[in-house]
């Protein structure tokens, strides 16, 4: 396909202090360590103004990913446009995005929810461009899948919780991104020099 | 390989499992209810601990009598039979056990034997030995007494066994003595002179006789004395019985633990039978067991009053609008982006806000609610559909008494007159449609066409959320009757008091008539205490934040629903009433 577009993708959670920021660097090491071009972008729906959580920071430094310079922002509908995936830590963030721009209602998923549906229906096939990968997967889903919450859908937000709980966050998020990961590369034709390198 | 391993692991890992539910479901059985058993645990063990301390102090002291003489051997026939040692101990156990025998230490102890507790007669493992234990408040009784009784039971085994040969001596003397007299009276015949001479030599020759025959009784009772006297009875007193030192009784800690086990699992099941008895909506899982795919799309939390850990519900507190800073406020925001979103899907403008019976709270949450979507920039009409008793339109200083749905309907007002423009403190708008004049048929008035006329000219209007407040769907029909005309409906029900039943009831009556159902709200959901970790993330909302972050960005960059937290601050209890 056509290898050198760069992915667009956009993670959101409520403070755009915990788990996006986790699930943005994860996600975008994840995709790297696998050839695929990504920009992982993330924001909250609260609007915050800050620096991500410390145990964040501490979590992912354990990993070897420094999220020290993030600073949390508000999603708005200019984040939101022109992006290939939208991916929410629980049905709210998924909500959100949809009632701020309705047209990535069909590249909106929960984190969980779209690894579920990528390990069911595939990664994008052959040169399939991964926002008409998305609206596929989403083709059949009703909104009152997307409503209310689910503990099968949404990562508990671990904030004011103790570290423990940020590295459980951060391990559920990591397994999922890297499925993710796997997925999106199965089906792209992958940078080879960066791939052989990096795995 | 690795990596294709892992992508089988992700999707699998969540998927719920039916045994993992059900644990968590016995789980939370136990847990809601745990107050209720430690109480039953800390009284019994208390209880017990107490009553066990106050009792009397009591002794034991043990005797213990071997009954089976090893050579015992009996000769039958001339064929050697071994007695059967345990047949022997358990014949022996129950002549213990006799009340003769008791009579007896009784005597032996006088006064003392009142004292007696108890006396237990038992067998010592597989030997030949029975212990006497006996028990007393006083030491020296139970050791007086257990040694007494092992003497005496000792003393009449042995007065058993030896008493055939001593009454066969006795018999053998009192023949000999007979034969005193015999030969006293053969010495008479020999005194008298008159007797012949012959007859003297036959006399003498008896009466040597008879004193041969006397002497060889006489032996014969000597040799059966020996005989008792050397036999023992084949039961000995083995061990006597030493002074205790301590009690034995009461042990306190003993019935306090066995006490506290029982009562753990009385409460456990208690637990269960309440569980069962207990029929209102206790948790999210009830709602969503109950639901089946109707999605539970709100959590308006309980008001509280008093102090922490009270869960008394501020039944004013709870039928108010919210500050726009609060946690409900934030709850009511979640639940209108609920909303909102699932107009996304298809036309959703018209809802129906119900419930299974009165006072759950349609009205506030209607009146709550319709402020929230006004404040995100949506047009909002409440219509007041409760022809009973209608409420929402006193939130906001509104009264029905002169025009209003029924004046509308029935021709006597224009909808333009009817319907009350509210003004927010914000500046946005809504409106309000109020009752009117209360008619005698309510469920007919708004099953009518009329009533789908007038909602379609409001929707015409540019509503884009009509909230049509109603009576409770299952005592009157008016609420299935405006069913028809709703695009969707929302069900209220209060945790704790809506019994489930009626709940499925509710959703079922809904269904039956083709009415979509947006989806469940809960209200009075706990925030704090016990039952508050089984509402997910209902029971905390966006409050983390508020503690820890207190400076949102600027509100100008925020729009939408998004926007709201950060709007929440500045906007402190910024409600009001008509314009």
């Amino acid at each position: 396909m056509n290898s050198d577009a760069t992915l667009s993708i956009v993670v959101i959670c409520t403070g755009n202090i915990c788990r996006s920021p986790m699930a943005e660097a994860l996600l975008m090491h994840d995709l790297h360590v696998r050839g695929v071009r990504a920009d992982v972008a993330s924001a909250g729906t609260l609007g915050l103004d800050s620096q991500a959580d410390p145990n964040a920071v501490a979590v992912m430094a354990g990993r070897g990913i420094d999220i020290w310079p993030h600073r949390s922002r508000l999603l708005t509908k200019e984040i939101l446009s022109g992006t290939d995936l939208v991916i929410g830590m629980a049905r709210e963030h998924v909500r959100a995005a949809a009632l701020l721009e309705s047209s990535c209602y069909a590249r909106a998923f929960t984190l969980r929810d779209l690894v579920r549906r990528a390990h069911r229906f595939g990664g994008p096939a052959g040169d399939e461009p991964v926002g008409i990968w998305a609206a596929r997967l989403s083709s059949h889903r009703d909104v009152s899948e997307l409503m209310g919450e689910s503990p099968f859908d949404d990562i508990a937000d671990p904030i004011g919780m103790s570290r423990a709980d940020f590295e459980r966050t951060a391990a559920v998020i990591s397994d999922l991104s890297s499925a993710l990961a796997v997925s999106i590369a199965a089906g792209r034709v992958v940078d080879v020099d960066r791939s052989d390198r990096d795995l | 390989m690795l990596i294709d391993m892992k992508v089988l692991d992700v999707p699998l890992a969540n998927e719920p499992e039916a045994t993992e539910l059900d644990l968590r479901r016995v789980w939370a059985i136990v847990w809601l209810r745990a107050p209720l058993i430690i109480a039953l645990v800390v009284i019994a063990v208390a209880g017990t601990y107490a009553y066990s301390s106050f009792q009397t102090d009591l002794y034991q002291a043990t005797a213990k009598i071997s009954v089976v003489d090893p050579n015992a051997q009996a000769v039958f026939n001339g064929v050697q039979i071994r007695v059967d040692p345990k047949r022997e101990v358990d014949t022996q156990i129950q002549l213990l056990r006799s009340p003769d025998l008791r009579r007896a230490v009784d005597e032996n102890l006088g006064g003392d034997a009142l004292e007696i507790s108890s006396i237990t007669v038992s067998s010592v493992g597989s030997t030949d030995l029975i212990s006497i234990t006996v028990s007393s408040p006083s030491p020296q009784v139970a050791q007086a007494g257990a040694n007494a009784m092992a003497e005496l039971f000792v003393k009449q085994r042995r007065a058993q066994v030896t008493g055939s040969f001593t009454d066969r001596a006795d018999e053998l003397r009192s023949k000999a003595r007979e034969i005193d007299a015999e030969i006293a009276k053969l010495d008479g015949q020999l005194a008298d002179r008159g007797t012949p001479a012959t007859l003297v030599d036959v006399l003498r020759s008896q009466r040597s006789a008879l004193v041969v025959q006397q002497a060889d009784l006489r032996t014969r009772a000597t040799q059966f004395d020996v005989e008792a006297a050397t036999r023992s009875g084949a039961s000995e007193v083995s061990q006597t019985a030493t002074l205790p030192t301590s009690p034995y009784s009461p042990t306190p800690r003993r019935d306090a633990s066995l006490a506290g086990v029982l009562a753990l699992l009385l409460g456990i099941g208690l637990a269960f039978l309440l569980d069962r008895l207990d029929n209102g909506v206790r948790t999210l899982e009830d709602v969503e067991n109950i639901s089946k795919g109707v999605p539970v799309i709100g959590g308006i939390p309980i008001a509280v009053r008093g102090e922490k850990g009270s869960r008394r519900i501020d039944r004013h507190s709870q039928r108010m609008l919210v500050p726009l800073d609060s946690l409900a406020a934030e709850a009511y925001r979640a639940l209108a982006s609920n909303l909102r979103f699932s107009a996304l899907g298809a036309k959703r403008t018209r809802i129906l806000v119900t419930s299974s019976e009165g006072s759950e709270g349609k009205s506030t949450v209607t009146a709550n609610l319709a402020i929230v979507l006004a404040e995100s920039g949506q047009r909002v009409v409440i219509v007041s559909g409760d022809l009973r008793k209608p409420t929402v339109e006193s939130f906001f200083g509104l009264d029905s008494k002169e025009s209003g749905l029924t004046s509308v309907l029935l021709g006597d007002h224009t909808l333009d007159d009817a319907v009350k423009p509210v003004v927010l403190a914000s500046g946005r708008r809504l409106a309000v449609l109020p009752a009117g004049p209360l008619p005698q048929n309510p469920a007919e008035i708004v099953g009518s066409a009329a009533m789908g006329s007038l909602l379609d000219r409001l929707e015409a209007a540019g509503a884009d959320f009509i909230l049509i407040d109603s009576p409770p769907l299952l005592p009157v029909a008016d609420s299935l009757a405006l069913s028809q005309f709703a695009d969707g409906a929302v069900v209220l029900c209060l945790v704790g008091e809506t019994p489930r039943n009626h709940l499925r009831e509710t959703l079922e009556r809904l269904q039956q008539v083709n009415t979509h159902i947006i989806g469940v709200v809960l209200n009075g959901v706990p925030t704090k205490g016990r039952y508050s970790r089984y509402y997910g993330a209902y029971s905390y909302g966006a409050s983390s934040y508020q503690y820890k972050y207190s400076q949102p960005s600027d509100p100008a960059s925020s729009s939408g629903d998004s926007g709201s937290g950060s709007k929440r601050a500045s906007k402190r209890g910024s409600l009001t009433g008509p314009v």
